[in-house]
């Protein structure tokens, strides 16, 4: 994954939901959004009113804290994931994490995340990460047991054709360990390889 | 054993599409009005420091106090410290991230079974006060060394079995 790409994105006009229990790291964050000139930015500080925003309102990329109350970020991502009927079950989801232990960053992919941005956030980080997912297409994978954008690594090789695999299994929520990784090594873990 | 078979299709999002559109703001000037705005709300960070501060004293039970069925204090002041250490680090003040990271080292220890010392938890958040202080807002880093060495410290003195998740003083300044 290049993250220091030259290519510049164009903001203007997307709905970004910013959902963060921490109003200050809320205005943070859309602070930031509005420096990039994103179009509309709509707050909420937690998971029920963040699902209710994208019934009401066509929201284009969200950004939700891993803590939301009153479930968390990765069962909102879920939710998302597994509604069927809605609109929104393939909107871009960056979530926002302090908790970088790489159980943590795989329960966020394995809920459907698109990508992990570690906390604190920088302008830079929150760009690059932005130019990636607009920038790199993914494919969705439908599972029996996932609904996301496609989480093989480029270290675990491709199954021979599409079909039911190892990580496809439920995802158990147990307690985190591990050790803390960088933004860099975040990266890596949702690091895509569609050219062989 | 069709249902077990997964699908794999494109999805091409409004968000993809309306990114990649040409115009829009250069990366560099991006960053530079982010940046900006990022300085605009940093007066606002002391009024926050000093809610999550109050709230945090009301909240802190005295040694003898302490259920271990019930830690929701524990939770919150987990929570709190968390909080502090994100909007800290990405406000530049480095003696608060510091502080916020010492209490959440404290929470963690205790959750592992660790003693809780009352006086040691009072001890930051008197350190939190000072960080709120105007004349601690814009200290360079060098001047808050000695306080922050005391701070560390303390709490190895009581966790000492946390020294590697401490932070050296000298990597935090330098954030």
């Amino acid at each position: 994954m290049t993250m220091n790409r030259s290519h510049n994105i164009n903001l203007q006009g997307l709905t970004f939901l910013v959902s963060d229990a921490n109003s200050f790291s809320s205005s943070l964050c859309q602070s930031i959004l509005r420096g990039f000139e994103a179009g509309k930015i709509l707050e909420v500080h937690n998971g029920v009113d963040a699902l209710k925003a994208l019934q009401q309102t066509r929201i284009d990329l969200l950004l939700c804290d891993s803590r939301l109350p009153p479930f968390n970020g990765f069962e909102l991502t879920r939710r998302i994931r597994k509604s069927e009927a809605s609109d929104y079950r393939t909107i871009p989801i960056v979530v926002l994490t302090n908790d970088t232990r790489i159980t943590t960053i795989g329960r966020a992919r394995d809920c459907g995340a698109n990508i992990v941005i570690a906390k604190p956030m920088s302008p830079k980080i929150l760009y690059d990460r932005l130019t990636w997912v607009a920038q790199t297409p993914r494919k969705f994978i439908d599972a029996p047991s996932y609904f996301g954008p496609d989480r093989r690594f480029k270290i675990e090789g491709f199954p021979g054709g599409v079909g039911r695999r190892k990580s496809d299994l439920v995802t158990e929520i147990s307690e985190d360990a591990g050790p803390a990784l960088d933004q860099g090594e975040i990266d890596s873990l949702f690091n895509v390889v569609r050219s062989g | 054993m069709g249902s077990l078979l997964a699908r794999e299709f494109d999805v091409d999002t409004r968000f993809q599409k309306m990114a990649s559109r040409p115009g829009g703001l250069s990366r560099r000037q991006a960053l530079k009005n982010a940046e900006v705005n990022i300085e605009k709300i940093k007066p606002y960070f002391i009024d926050w420091l000093d809610a999550e501060i109050a709230r945090l004293s009301h909240l802190i039970p005295d040694a003898a106090g302490i259920r271990r069925s019930d830690l929701s204090w524990l939770d919150a002041l987990e929570g709190a410290s968390i909080r502090m250490v994100d909007v800290a680090a990405t406000m530049n003040h480095p003696l608060a991230n510091l502080v916020a990271h010492h209490l959440h080292i404290i929470c963690e220890a205790v959750r592992r079974g660790a003693p809780y010392y009352d006086d040691i938890v009072t001890c930051h958040l008197d350190a939190l006060w000072l960080c709120r202080q105007a004349c601690y807002c814009d200290v360079t880093p060098e001047s808050v060394s000695k306080l922050g060495v005391d701070l560390r410290r303390v709490l190895l003195l009581k966790y000492p079995q946390f020294a590697s998740e401490v932070i050296p003083v000298q990597a935090v300044l330098v954030i």
